[in-house]
């Protein structure tokens, strides 16, 4: 008893260290971002004026009205459609086993060890051709493509998992392969899909490389170039490049709430089962 | 709070690197396709050569409705201001401003002159878009508008022989909005405590008062050398022209034949900043300190000088009004002329350009026309091109504005500027200088091993 209220104590203990170690630099870019514009604040201090109007300054300077705009359009295109694909792949791969299957996984497995950056030159050329430079459709097919590998390998990694038995009593029943897909499987598969969801939208959200290669215009690009807009060849806005950076996170703080149920389902469903 | 930022940094240059490779990939791959371009910039016997006439608003822009491509860096507003006000005096002509990162401009550069040229952009070091054929020549313009009576140091960086090789002579194909220069700033409140009342006339003087402020308990030098752009470049670089003629120095940033870093008197100016560093003179975590924290720290009253740029003149005085001044380097000898290192805001005019009379008109009056000089001063705090006698917007005298502006001046009379060592050759500055500076101040490097080792970097790249 008294051993399990110390371990209780040690444990809540530890757990409140390494919250305000990750909560630590968020209050420092809070402050810093109250600081006033275009200073160079020295440390975490609480300003004598907060200046509140950074963070309206800071949205307006960057466009974020339209590159939010932007990258929500970007989101929607990649998000969905990855995630149905590589459902229905992962499925196919990892439960159906159609014949080649494990062919066909060990070229989505090689597709995984090939950086963005190698094929950055030919996706150029190959845009290009279709015509698409400098439209969102430049970032939203490349990014479906190149999330393949890892959406297959993650939802394969569920399925194949799933029990053989659901499978073969839902066949007794008369079901065909569409809606064994469909009504038994994909409902099982929820917290995986919510997990890939929050990851495909971080990537998305975050993307940088392909938006600066494939898009000559800023404003139709994603949020993560939109901190640029604070970064001279010099100087850096120090306070507006913090409150942008608070502002750009906040979407993907609402998302990852919106969808944290299914996320922590997911991780703990991991650790029953191992 | 700084830790936040400086991981963003981080992860913001592994980017830029990535991308850097992946550009230079892509730009080899794209020279084959694009003969047109280098059929127009490669013969240098046919820039656009306006008639006289063409110097006239009405012959370079029209009178019709114009829309001018403009690409430019973000984070600094001199070009919208002077680009908003070009508009006002010529209502026909309006602009479509595409704005990134420097960073970011810098490796696009060559695919967006290639396949989506801009009327008028800003540029990185302009060798390689010079050899690929990307940038109009601007002789020309040169020769219509009279760029080339300006004192000569003011354009010599963007003037390239053919193929892009080597720089400071040849023909021009870049710009400047305005130029940039360097020096030394000091804090006056500290200064005050130490009993300094003026500049130091010499390299001893300033000795002098180092070591003052050092037995003052001040800290003499707040100068950053950490991550990869090794800041004591600019301490050294200084004590270089110190100690010898500047003309060397650009002849092997230039890449003209032969040239060495490895000179005597360069090999003094390193032994010197290594006295500095024995002395204790920088502060102790210098090769962590990063360019932002080296601001924070001078506004802040923590160290005497510091050794920067004019960029910083209008900052200054905005955050410690009237305790900042600001002194060229001395020469070692009494009397002894003044250099600094000083380079154009370098803008450029695609080859493929469809306006280029219009960019090129509009950059020959950012230049004389007296309202954008003023806001180039005003609103960038640097100092505006033109001929010696143009003329100059007032400024409140006091103001560190005001001192690095009349330090322009003279080290235009003097024919003292130099291009930054820094930018010799495209990897220079972060694979020799920065880390043998860090090793300096370190005490793991000596300074004839400095020299030598950046001058073997030098010729490898150069000769790869």
């Amino acid at each position: 008893m008294i051993g399990s209220r110390r371990e209780a104590i040690i444990g809540r203990a530890l757990l409140i260290l390494l919250m305000a170690f990750t909560i630590l630099p968020f209050v420092s870019l809070f402050t810093t971002a109250l600081q006033p514009s275009g200073t160079y604040p020295p440390g975490l201090e609480w300003p004598a004026h907060p200046q509140w109007g950074n963070f309206t300054q800071a949205f307006k300077a960057a466009q974020m009205g339209r590159l939010l705009e932007s990258s929500a359009l970007i989101v929607a295109g990649v998000v969905p459609v990855s995630v149905l694909i590589a459902t229905m792949a992962g499925f196919a791969i990892g439960h159906l086993r159609m014949p080649g299957s494990r062919l066909v996984f060990l070229l989505f497995l090689v597709g995984l060890t090939l950086p963005f950056e190698g094929v950055i030159t030919p996706l150029y050329y190959e845009i290009q051709g279709m015509g698409l430079l400098n439209t969102q459709w430049a970032i939203i097919l490349p990014l479906i493509g190149l999330f393949m590998p890892f959406s297959v390998y993650w939802m394969r990694a569920h399925f194949v998992t799933a029990p053989a038995e659901l499978t073969d009593a839902a066949r007794t029943d008369g079901v065909n392969t569409w809606q064994l897909f469909w009504r038994i499987h994909v409902p099982l598969a929820r917290p995986a899909i919510s997990s890939l969801t929050i990851l495909l939208f971080l990537w998305t959200w975050n993307q940088f490389l392909l938006a600066i290669v494939l898009v000559d215009d800023p404003t139709k690009r994603t949020m993560a170039g939109a901190l640029g807009a604070f970064q001279g060849q010099w100087g850096t806005n120090i306070p507006l490049l913090c409150a942008g950076s608070l502002i750009i996170l906040v979407p993907t703080l609402l998302v990852f709430l919106a969808f944290q149920r299914h996320f922590v389902v997911a991780l703990l469903q991991g650790s029953l089962k191992g | 709070m700084s830790v936040q930022v400086r991981a963003r940094r981080r992860h913001g240059g592994a980017l830029v690197v990535a991308v850097l490779g992946i550009l230079a990939a892509a730009t080899a791959c794209s020279a084959p396709g694009a003969p047109q371009a280098q059929g127009t910039a490669g013969s240098s016997a046919a820039p656009a050569t306006p008639a006289a006439a063409a110097t006239s608003a009405a012959a370079a822009c029209g009178t019709a409705p114009v829309t001018m491509d403009a690409y430019i860096e973000t984070g600094f507003q001199v070009p919208n201001s002077l680009m908003a006000e070009f508009t006002r005096q010529y209502p026909n002509v309006k602009w479509n401003i595409r704005q990134d990162q420097f960073a970011v401009i810098t490796q696009n550069a060559p695919r967006v002159l290639a396949s989506d040229p801009p009327d008028i952009m800003r540029l990185p070091s302009i060798s390689d878009l010079v050899k690929d054929g990307l940038l109009k020549n601007l002789d020309g313009y040169a020769t219509a508008y009279g760029w080339d009576k300006w004192p000569s140091s003011e354009l010599v960086q963007l003037r390239l022989g053919p193929g892009g090789r080597p720089r400071g002579e040849g023909s021009l194909y870049a710009m400047g909005l305005n130029y940039s220069m360097t020096g030394v700033f000091y804090n006056k409140k500290l200064a005050a405590r130490i009993g300094m009342t003026s500049a130091p006339a010499t390299l001893a003087g300033l000795d002098q008062d180092l070591a003052k402020a050092k037995q003052a308990g001040i800290t003499p030098i707040v100068q950053f050398n950490g991550g990869a752009t090794g800041g004591f470049a600019f301490p050294l670089q200084d004590l270089m022209a110190s100690y010898g003629p500047p003309g060397p120095i650009n002849d092997w940033i230039f890449n003209k034949p032969g040239a060495t870093i490895d000179t005597p008197a360069n090999l003094q100016a390193v032994q010197h900043l290594t006295q500095w560093i024995k002395a204790g003179y920088f502060e102790a975590d210098a090769n962590a300190m990063d360019y932002p924290t080296m601001i924070s720290r001078f506004t802040h009253n923590s160290g005497l000088f510091t050794f920067d740029g004019d960029w910083e003149s209008g900052n200054f005085d905005k955050l410690m009004p009237g305790q900042a001044g600001f002194f060229l380097m001395p020469p070692a000898q009494a009397g002894g002329p003044h250099a600094a290192m000083s380079a154009p805001l370098t803008y450029g005019i695609a080859a493929k350009a469809k306006h280029a009379d219009c960019a090129a008109f509009f950059l020959n009056w950012v230049a004389t026309n007296p309202v954008a000089r003023t806001i180039d001063v005003q609103v960038g705090g640097s100092h505006p091109l033109g001929a010696t006698g143009a003329s100059m917007p007032a400024i409140k005298p006091g103001t560190v504005t005001a001192q690095t502006l009349a330090a322009g001046s003279v080290i235009s009379k003097e024919n003292g500027s130099m291009d930054f060592i820094a930018n010799a050759t495209g990897a220079i500055y972060a694979s020799a200088w920065t880390p043998e500076l860090q090793k300096l101040f370190a005490g793991k490097e000596t300074p004839s091993g400095l020299l030598s080792t950046v001058q073997s970097d030098y010729k490898q790249e150069l000769g790869g």
